[in-house]
């Protein structure tokens, strides 16, 4: 059954793209959607056996790599953090699956399209299922692939290619970090299992491990967008609007914090690397949430909502409280996979616009999906008691109950996130949905509600939305839980729960949702009442900076640009200058020159000047003789016949009315 | 065995002798004769036993002078002859349909196959030298005759220049060497113990060959040229066992006869391998000639080879070959794809012109999409078990140099990536005619290729097995006092 969860994803992704042309576009939507509720009612199985039951599961199929003491081998383990993982894994994957084909049921190329999602499910349930680094590592690579793939669906639209190069090379820039810290790894321990690595961890010298860490983190910040190579989420968005819940929000962008939460053993020891994925994290949250207070985007400003709750994710892993980093991922998956299904709903209504300037009035147009929406926005601002409140609550109040500086500066970080959070989803909601009608009126008349087969996954995330967080907070994060038993490890003097729960002054922690009540409610008013402020407040100077500098998303792409512009010129030194130019001077050109210059002088020589042969002679015999009778010595000779390369004709007379020619 | 190994591809040529006109029939037994010697090559595989370091199935005949012909193999050169046997009938099936004066074609790759395969089963280091050169002249001459018009008078130019002027140094070693030991048997020279003065000298002189024939970085130049004028059929040859010769020469002669010279010039180079991949790579990103980035890629990719052949430790080693192995699979592979499927039917071998040939050619797209995954190392492919291993090796070694040679891993991906989008993707361009989909004999090239790159990937322990003990007897310990000197 283990193995079936695994394997039913790659079998489906197999007929669908291989047999696809046999299959037929609807026999492939089945195969794979089918096999996909099949493996999750099997996760189901698994989440009970062993999350609930605790009976932890190890498969271990044949060796992989022998070479001395490296030893690999292709083996699965399902620990409560694997099974639970599954969960938003294959739950969302299926429902997606169905989502897709309605929304992607006129595609041309459907059955391309569902094998990469089934690929795409295979290859992250490798990456959370593997037993050893190794395994993880090639479900690592191959959601990269996938999303590549994904990405580029559309192959025929420029920007969608571009950014698909842009994902996958800023992915191997993390996929480089993260096998540097392998190399580190069999280096110092000798193996990649994780079960030895874990056991020897607090053994091994801290620098050794921080170093481990931080090239775990750059693995981290490329996967899971956090500040620094984040650039490709956003733009990520150019793929199908399914691919984006799936990948861009829900799951493969969470494989980041998956991995720092699987290797918390490692992790907890260096608490440098905690401080540094700490300020990372809270940073991002902030950024990444003040850039889309002024993007126009609908699927952008969801993409920069995800940045900015994976920096709330890193944020908590430094802070040591992977429990609530994994419950966060859960209910985030769930409502944000919502919000870009819901979303995906709005554009497919409004004939493929995506700008939310040309939108507005649609509450009354699309009244289911405007409901499931605001579920997943007030989910995702965390409006008390809906999933995302329970979650990120806590890691909020867990930053001040650090009492350390890299603790206060991560609450205060996230605070003003949380606030630009509820604003931003707020002015989203509101464009979209309330405000006057301002797109063309023909996308009006066409509106419709999201098919049966859309209609029923935004049915069942909204009721998780709303619901799933109250019912799992004692599960994941309540105090003295014994859920994760031992695959996750939390160092004793790192366990702040009891204070975030019960320590706080009352300010404190009600601030954050002081401010999300405030933003949300003041949104609402400023759009509806006095938008002129806003557009005032933008028109003054400062207000022009700010907003320009927030456009341009901190001008991390420019950054990008000149840096990959400088790259491409030392490529065209390297290939002018010193390929085409210098070897080829000192090499093949170099030589050949050398040679016929020097043949053609040593011709040259043959003047015809009856003196300057006379004088040839002479100079031979002389240092000829002087060389042999008195140096005795080879190399002398070889010195007076490489002179010849220094002959000029230039020296020699070339007059050939002398007499003395002959 | 090994004789018969040597001899089928001779029997073959001798027979494409009698043969006029029949072009068929010449086809027929060129392949016949590959095919054969692949199945030869197997079963030697299959009887191999992987439990002693020893030369297994020897075979001595007489004495030449103070040379022996003398046959065997061990565990390192197993698979270099394993892929060569695999990859001739590939490359005639490649070139099926080759019309100028195709005896001459054929006989040519059926003599560079014996060459080949003496080169891996000699055991006397004159020999070797010698298959190890004579290799150059059917090169050569494939180059000259069958090459692309405009450049092909430089690529063989360059390509004898710059493989001699590597090569004679290694003469003079290898002279040497016999001067000093009066044999140039492998069996005996490795139970003798070089001094280390004279270990580094006879080391330079093997080592300035090994960098122009891996290639490294100053030696890289005629590669590109080489690779761009060769018809498909040397490019293949050449990115797939060619470039291995190298890597064979260090594990055959470099690394066991000269340890001392080996640990002091390994941080040499490692510096070369280094600046190779990413210089490498920087450039193939402003190539515009499909087969010069891929030959440009496999210098990069060498470069990692060679980070692993020199680390001392037997994850390197063992990565080193299977990487060499996977690369002589997937490097054809890509040429295969550009070099001939492409260039047949649009004649330009120049980036620019591409565009969207996914539209009209799905199943190329799609095995170009493996091809460029395998290149840049992703997980499943035989590249990547290599790639891995090799960095993993060199990191116990040397790890800041490491890390820089790492970030080979997304360059390649960078500049592969981009090949591959810029061919595939994006409308079909409205300047080249619509090009069919990939035929059946062309789909069936290429799919063993794939399919050795999966199994290498996914389960490279049935190379491994083989390997260990080979391997482990290269393995230097600093602290061994030498035996006897010079």
């Amino acid at each position: 059954m283990y193995l079936a969860i695994i394997l039913i994803p790659l079998l489906g992704s197999i007929f669908s793209g291989m047999f696809g042309r046999k299959l037929g576009a609807q026999g492939s939507q089945f195969i794979t959607t089918f096999g996909l509720i099949f493996t999750c009612l099997l996760s189901f199985t698994a989440f009970y056996e062993v999350g609930l039951n605790h009976s932890p599961v190890s498969v271990d199929l044949f060796s992989w790599i022998d070479s001395e003491y490296f030893l690999v081998s292709w083996g699965f383990t399902f620990d409560s953090l694997t099974v639970s993982m599954l969960i938003p894994i294959v739950f969302i994957s299926s429902l997606v699956h169905m989502y897709s084909i309605s929304y992607m049921g006129g595609d041309p190329h459907t059955q391309r399209f569902f094998s990469y999602l089934s690929a795409f499910t295979f290859c992250m349930l490798l990456l959370v299922c593997g037993d050893n680094l190794l395994v993880l590592f090639v479900g690592w690579e191959g959601v990269g692939v996938c999303s590549y793939l994904l990405i580029s669906f559309w192959f025929t639209r420029i920007a969608a290619t571009k950014s698909a190069i842009q994902a996958i090379v800023t992915n191997k820039v993390g996929d480089w970090g993260m096998s540097i810290a392998l190399f580190a790894i069999i280096f110092v321990f000798g193996n990649l299992d994780y079960s030895s690595i874990f056991s020897l961890a607090p053994y091994i010298n801290t620098d050794i491990l921080t170093f481990i860490s931080l090239c775990i983190l750059i693995g981290v910040m490329a996967k899971s967008a956090q500040l620094g190579l984040h650039a490709w989420l956003p733009t990520a968005m150019e793929g199908p609007t399914p691919v984006s819940a799936l990948i861009h929000s829900a799951t493969m962008v969470t494989a980041g914090i998956f991995l720092m939460i699987r290797t918390s053993p490692l992790l907890e020891y260096s608490s440098t690397a905690l401080i540094v994925i700490t300020c990372l994290g809270s940073l991002s949250a902030f950024v990444f949430a003040s850039i889309g207070l002024v993007q126009n985007d609908l699927k952008r400003i969801i993409a920069y909502s995800t940045a900015s709750q994976l920096g709330y994710l890193g944020a908590v892993c430094g802070l040591s409280q992977y429990n609530i980093a994994f419950y966060h991922i859960i209910n985030h998956a769930f409502f944000k996979a919502l919000l870009f299904l819901a979303a995906g709903s709005v554009i497919h209504a409004m004939a493929d616009e995506q700008d939310v300037r040309r939108m507005g009035g649609l509450a009354k147009l699309l009244p289911f999906t405007f409901v499931v929406m605001f579920i997943a926005a007030l989910s995702n601002i965390a409006f008390p008691f809906l999933s995302g409140f329970y979650s990120k609550e806590i890691i909020i109040l867990s930053g001040y109950s650090q009492y350390s500086f890299h603790g206060s500066f991560a609450y205060w970080m996230t605070t003003f996130a949380a606030l630009f959070t509820s604003i931003y989803t707020t002015r989203l909601l509101y464009l979209t949905f309330f405000s006057i009608p301002n797109g063309p009126r023909n996308n009006y008349e066409n509106t419709h509600e999201a098919p049966f087969f859309m209609a029923i996954p935004l049915g069942i995330l909204a009721i998780l939305s709303v619901v799933f967080g109250y019912l799992s907070k004692d599960l994941f994060i309540g105090i003295g839980t014994d859920f994760f038993a031992n695959a996750l490890f939390i160092h004793p003097n790192h366990i702040i729960i009891v204070d975030a729960e019960f320590a706080l002054p009352l300010f404190i922690k009600l601030l954050p949702s002081i401010l999300t009540i405030c933003g949300f409610i003041g949104t609402l008013l400023f759009y509806e009442f006095v938008p002129n402020i806003l557009v005032e407040i933008k028109l003054s100077k400062f207000g022009r900076m700010l907003y320009t500098f927030l456009n341009q998303k901190y001008f991390f792409d420019l950054v990008y640009s000149r840096l990959i512009g400088l790259v491409l010129n030392i490529g065209y030194m390297t290939h002018k200058v010193i390929d085409r130019g210098t070897l080829e001077l000192i090499g093949p050109t170099g030589l050949t020159n050398l040679f016929n210059n020097t043949s053609k002088n040593i011709a040259s020589l043959d003047s015809g000047y009856i003196p300057n042969l006379a004088l040839y002679i002479i100079l031979s015999v002389i240092t000829l003789t002087g060389a042999i009778l008195y140096l005795d010595d080879a190399r002398l000779l070889l010195i007076f016949i490489s002179t010849l390369f220094l002959l000029n004709s230039r020296h020699f007379t070339t007059k050939t009315n002398s007499p003395l020619f002959y | 065995m090994l004789t018969a190994l040597f001899f089928i591809p001779l029997i073959g040529a001798l027979s494409l002798l009698f043969v006029n006109k029949n072009e068929s029939l010449m086809k027929q037994i060129t392949l016949g004769s590959m095919i054969l010697n692949f199945f030869v090559s197997m079963v030697i595989w299959a009887k191999f036993d992987n439990n002693t370091h020893e030369y297994q199935f020897v075979q001595e005949w007489t004495e030449i002078s103070f040379c022996h012909f003398n046959v065997g193999i061990d565990g390192i050169s197993l698979f270099f002859i394993l892929l060569t046997t695999f990859l001739f009938p590939i490359i005639i099936l490649t070139s099926w349909n080759h019309k100028n004066s195709l005896k001459h074609y054929l006989l040519n790759f059926l003599i560079l196959e014996s060459l080949l395969i003496a080169t891996f089963i000699v055991l006397d280091l004159l020999l070797f030298y010698i298959f190890f050169e004579s290799i150059l002249i059917p090169l050569f001459i494939i180059i000259l005759s069958y090459g692309d018009l405009l450049t092909k008078e430089k690529a063989g130019f360059l390509l004898f220049l710059y493989t001699l002027a590597g090569s004679l140094f290694m003469l003079l070693s290898i002279i040497t060497i016999y001067i000093l030991t009066g044999t140039t048997d492998f069996q005996i020279l490795s139970t003798i113990d070089f001094g280390t003065d004279i270990q580094k000298l006879l080391f330079v002189g093997f080592l300035i060959a090994f960098i122009v024939k891996t290639p490294l970085i100053p030696g890289h130049v005629w590669l590109g040229f080489a690779h761009v004028a060769a018809p498909i059929g040397g490019s293949v040859l050449l990115a797939g066992v060619i470039l291995k010769l190298a890597t064979y020469l260090a594990l055959r002669v470099m690394i066991p006869y000269f340890p001392e010279a080996t640990l002091y010039f390994t941080p040499l180079i490692y510096t070369l391998a280094v600046i190779s991949i990413i210089y490498a790579s920087l450039t193939c990103l402003r190539l515009i000639d499909v087969k010069a980035i891929i030959a440009y890629s496999s210098v990069s990719h060498m470069g990692v080879v060679v980070l692993g052949l020199f680390s001392n430790n037997l994850q390197g080693l063992e990565g080193a070959v299977i990487l060499g192995l996977a690369h002589g699979v997937i490097s054809p592979l890509l040429f295969i794809i550009v070099g001939d499927i492409l260039y047949v039917r649009s004649h330009t071998r120049i980036i620019k012109y591409y565009r969207g040939i996914a539209t009209s050619m799905p199943i190329l797209s799609l095995i170009f999409f493996f091809a460029t995954l395998a290149n840049i190392g992703t997980p499943f492919s035989g590249n990547f078990i290599g790639e891995f291993m090799s960095y993993a090796g060199a990191f116990q070694l040397n790890p800041i140099i490491t890390i820089l040679g790492a970030t080979g891993m997304f360059l390649s991906a960078a500049y592969s990536i981009w090949l591959f989008n810029r061919v595939a993707f994006g409308q079909a361009s409205r300047y080249m005619s619509t090009m069919p989909d990939i035929t059946r004999r062309e789909f069936f090239v290429v799919l063993p290729l794939i399919i050795v790159s999966f199994i290498l990937g996914i389960y490279p322990n049935i190379v491994l097995e083989s390997l260990h003990l080979g391997l482990s007897s290269l393995l230097i310990s600093v602290n061994t006092p030498p035996l006897k000197s010079y």
